[in-house]
């Protein structure tokens, strides 16, 4: 009989013959397989957290190469022996039916073909080339979530393509990019010798550092006094001594309000300012008459409150501080660079840094670098195709984060041809996905995640999928930051499971696709050997860290008096930004109106933040994390009881929330834990990918109102200055 | 010889023509669940696929007819019904995979919450797979290292054994490995666009029943 064409899976192993007979080393009953393979060992291995991007330590315990258990690394700073819910939920993804499980290549709208991997990576590889070598090289961009080893930097530099865009625009960025220009980088508060700490815009038990939330927990039974400075009574709040419900956006002005008490008063630590602060006068020049009642009229919190938060920051300084804050005030408001500005200058006026109690730099240490492997030709360099720190667009944003919300505005403008996306879904995690789908007008786009988020599914020619986190190895990582620690830290992830190979880590993508594209041997080494080159310099093998989970380095940043200077053009903390007088700014914060406001009685300011259990966007379709949500009606939105009432509405009720760019439906959550101005969601939900199955369809997101504005300083989406409207029913 | 004694127990059992037209059977039901290629659906189209099954299946003694012929559209319309079905654009979808029909582990030490679950990849039953590959010295796609126990491999694998005269083993195969297609079949059927693939699965499962 003819036999149909036909592609067997099945093949005989490289160097085995047919078998001739069954060998004595099979089992053929599953039962009997299933219950031998119940004695094999539990071994443990290290690796770090993909929950969110804190990369708290924990151990993979494994066995017959499945995970079998993870917990929290003790001696990590960031987990101390915790993981949150989302650390557990995360884990489990690894067997999760829904992952990209091989390489798809789009055949039409909705439609993909698995391919093989070398298919991948000769297609992509040729096209790549082939627009590379029509319109240049500084036509690709990478845009990637950031913080994290990419390897992109080396075929960037080769191809002459400046344009790595990270997404902190719409996370933080105001606040790195303040920090850095007034006090030459971050500073963590030191929670455990603090006697008076103010939170604003920081929500620790929502976006959750288990050890954090440990330490402050200690700190609270040990009598400091915790303030919560938030629109929303939110998890924080429920250990604050007290909570402070200020009206959204007016941060800026609470913080004029303390700076003011705190100088008029005398009550700022003049010995400090005389030493390391440059600009105190300009500053003063230009808000001496923002006092406390000003500021009172602004924010609705009284002016005694506001001065008695001063006076209680000086009394317990330097054993006080107000928090950094985070994502909640550093990308979403038209006064987000000012407000960051504040934060520093409140700080400073209480001499907090590099004190006791008060803010610490983190500790850090540098690793070493594979050799190079590549010697051939390298492109002239580009320009910046989203403006970012280009002379005449966007020069104060820092270029090494970039604009992530302008690639659809790039590629329309031809400034873009072709866009790689890594472990990053602009569908859905920037503003106005309409708009982001126009990234599909790229001649070439390629994704490389783990699921079918909405970036793959309706823009994406490719999809590469990465790994799960457990399934790989990676380039080691410094763990500090956001939290004080005396010593950094090493810690990396090792791979854990059972190596499949369905989908790829990033270094075998970026070999196989470079390779292809005709740049032999551009990453000439394996992630061994990379992580024995990063390791070398500081002394630690790969077998001891992978022996230790986490090691922690000598003792680097501690309290001093004596030494103290900031990586800075003065050496000293600016209170004005040269960088900003340059372009024609003042250089000082001054109070600075939200750029909107609710005016009607059923207009909102649509704000919003992270639950304990989900990290954004990234867990949506998790299982057991939207368990929980289920359990807690999660998808709900938030609106203040006086409000609702006067809109007929009551706990659970369906609401229509509508403005000029879209119209979505929700249920209410009816209470007095949230300021009468604004509504808030979790900023999880609103999934639309109908593959992510547990997460499609429930809640909306806020990014659905969002117009991709680019602030002018710092280049972030003011992503809550965003007002809708709110009727009732809809459903 | 000595050599081959120690590491082989069961010499294979002699192959006759009923068992090479039921090994090739399940080759052509195996090729169903990859992805459709021109070639492939202008197989299914113009009858082929329906006339091997008929000859095979009455020679291998389990006579079944089949017309996928008439419950195929276009190519445009079964590729995108194998990306409902498989892949899954749209929700619900039916990964043809064991362990996702099966708890995923009866080793009830693991402490991980997937543990007494179904819907999960690389359960026991894959586990026993990538054994049963291996110790008979085959090898499976790079890309399908994550679920070996795909449908496809599944079937091209009880039919080497049955095309190799390993009758017993074919059968305890069977009895451990295919016994989930109606629990494939239910999830198939919730899907909107689900032929010719829910079919297909009703053909299989009435020729291993047998």
């Amino acid at each position: 009989m003819q036999k149909i064409s036909r592609r067997s899976f099945l093949k005989i192993a490289a160097g085995v013959g047919a078998a001739a007979a069954v060998p004595l080393t099979l089992t053929m009953d599953f039962k009997v397989f299933a219950q031998d393979i119940q004695d094999d060992k539990v071994t443990k291995v290290p690796s770090l957290c993909n929950g969110c991007s804190s990369t708290c330590g924990l151990w993979a315990y494994v066995k017959n190469g499945r995970l079998w258990k993870v917990e929290g690394n003790e001696a990590n700073m960031k987990s101390m022996g915790k993981l949150c819910a989302r650390g557990h939920g995360v884990a489990y993804n690894v067997y999760d039916p829904g992952r990209v499980t091989q390489p798809m290549k789009r055949v039409g709208d909705n439609k993909f073909q698995p391919i093989s991997w070398e298919e991948a990576f000769q297609e992509v590889g040729t096209k790549t080339r082939q627009i590379l070598d029509e319109h240049g090289g500084d036509k690709f961009v990478w845009a990637c979530h950031g913080g994290k080893e990419t390897y992109a930097a080396k075929f960037l530099d080769v191809i002459g393509s400046p344009n790595y865009i990270t997404h902190y625009a719409t996370c933080f960025t105001a606040k790195t990019n303040i920090w850095d220009k007034m006090c030459g980088g971050m500073y963590n508060p030191d929670f455990d010798n603090a006697k008076y700490m103010i939170f604003a815009g920081r929500n620790y038990a929502g976006g959750i550092i288990p050890a954090a939330m440990k330490r402050i927990t200690e700190a609270k039974e040990k009598g400091v006094k915790i303030i919560v400075v938030d629109p929303r009574f939110c998890e924080l709040a429920t250990i604050a001594d007290e909570w402070i419900p200020i009206r959204p956006g007016t941060d800026l002005a609470l913080y004029l309000g303390i700076a003011h008490t705190l100088i008029s008063e005398n009550l700022y630590d003049k010995s400090f300012v005389e030493q390391f602060v440059f600009g105190f006068d300009f500053f003063w020049m230009y808000n001496k008459d923002f006092s406390a009642e000003k500021a009172a009229e602004i924010t609705g919190i009284s002016a005694d409150k506001i001065k008695e938060l001063a006076r209680d920051l000086a009394a317990n300084a330097p054993h006080a501080f107000l928090e950094p804050g985070y994502h909640g005030l550093h990308a979403h408001y038209k006064n987000s660079n000012e407000t960051a500005m504040m934060n520093v200058i409140i700080n400073a006026l209480i001499g907090n840094f590099w004190r006791e109690g008060g803010l610490f730099p983190a500790a850090s240490t540098t690793f070493g670098h594979p050799e190079d492997t590549y010697f051939g030709p390298k492109a002239e360099m580009g320009s910046r195709a989203d403006g970012a720190g280009v002379a005449g667009q966007y020069p104060l944003v820092e270029a090494g984060r970039g604009i992530p919300q302008r690639i659809p505005d790039m590629i329309e403008k031809g400034q873009a041809k072709v866009v790689f996306f890594y472990h990053y879904n602009p569908l859905r995690s920037a503003p106005e996905p309409e708009y982001q789908k126009k990234i599909k007008n790229a001649d070439l786009v390629v994704s490389i995640p783990c699921d079918w988020n909405e970036t793959s599914v309706y823009t994406a020619d490719y999809i590469l999928p990465e790994n799960h986190y457990l399934e790989r190895m990676e380039h080691p990582k410094v763990i500090n930051g956001n939290i004080y620690w005396a010593a950094a830290q090493v810690a990396a992830r090792f791979k854990a499971l059972d190596a499949t190979s369905s989908s790829l880590d990033l270094l075998d993508i970026l070999k196989g696709f470079t390779t292809a594209y005709g740049i032999n041997n551009l990453y000439g080494f394996t992630i061994e050997e990379d992580m024995a080159a990063s390791l070398g310099p500081i002394g630690i093998s790969p077998d001891k860290l992978k022996e230790e989970g986490c090691i922690e380095l000598r003792t680097s940043v501690l309290p001093k008096i004596e030494g103290i200077t900031f990586n800075t053009f003065t050496h000293k903390i600016e209170f004005c930004i040269g960088a900003w007088k340059k372009e024609g700014f003042i250089g000082v914060p001054t109070w600075i109106s939200p750029l909107v406001e609710p005016q009607g009685e059923n207009e909102f300011r649509l704000i919003h933040g992270k639950q304990p259990w989900h990290s954004h966007i990234m867990t949506t379709n998790n299982p057991y994390l939207m368990a929980i949500t289920e359990d807690y009606n999660g998808t709900y939105m938030w609106m203040n009881t006086e409000r609702a009432t006067k809109l007929g509405l009551k706990e659970g009720d369906w609401v229509t929330v509508a403005n000029d760019i879209a119209t979505k439906t929700t249920q209410v959550h009816v209470t007095e834990g949230l300021h009468p101005d604004c509504v808030w969601v979790p900023s999880t939900y609103g999934t639309y990918s109908d593959k992510l199955e547990n997460g499609y369809g429930k809640g909306f997101n806020y990014n659905d109102f969002i117009p991709a504005r680019v602030d002018e300083k710092t280049g972030h989406v003011m992503g809550q200055e965003c007002i809708v409207t709110i009727s009732k029913g809809g459903k | 010889m000595e050599k081959i004694k120690k590491w082989y127990g069961v010499l294979m059992g002699s192959i006759t023509e009923q068992n090479k037209a039921y090994a090739s059977l399940f080759i052509i039901f195996a090729d169903l669940f990859k992805y459709p290629e021109k070639e492939n659906y202008n197989e299914l189209l113009n009858g082929e696929i329906d006339k091997q099954i008929e000859q095979l299946s009455r020679l291998a003694g389990h006579p079944i007819i089949t017309s996928f012929k008439d419950e195929i559209g276009s190519y445009e319309e079964i590729v995108q019904a194998f990306n409902d079905c498989f892949l899954g654009i749209t929700t619900p979808f039916a990964p043809p995979v064991e362990s996702v029909y099966k708890v995923w582990t009866t080793d009830d030490s693991f402490q991980v919450p997937l543990k007494n679950q179904k819907g999960h990849l690389l359960g026991d039953s894959a586990l026993h797979i990538r054994h049963i590959v291996q110790a008979l010295g085959l090898e499976i796609p790079t890309e399908y290292e994550m679920m070996p126990d795909h449908l496809t491999i599944l079937l091209e694998l009880y039919s080497y054994l049955n095309q190799e005269g390993l009758i017993s083993e074919a059968e305890q195969f069977k009895k451990d490995h295919l016994d989930w297609l109606p629990d494939f079949y239910n999830s198939l059927i919730k899907i909107e666009r689900n032929q010719p693939y829910s079919n297909i699965v009703l053909k299989l499962n009435e020729v291993l029943k047998q």
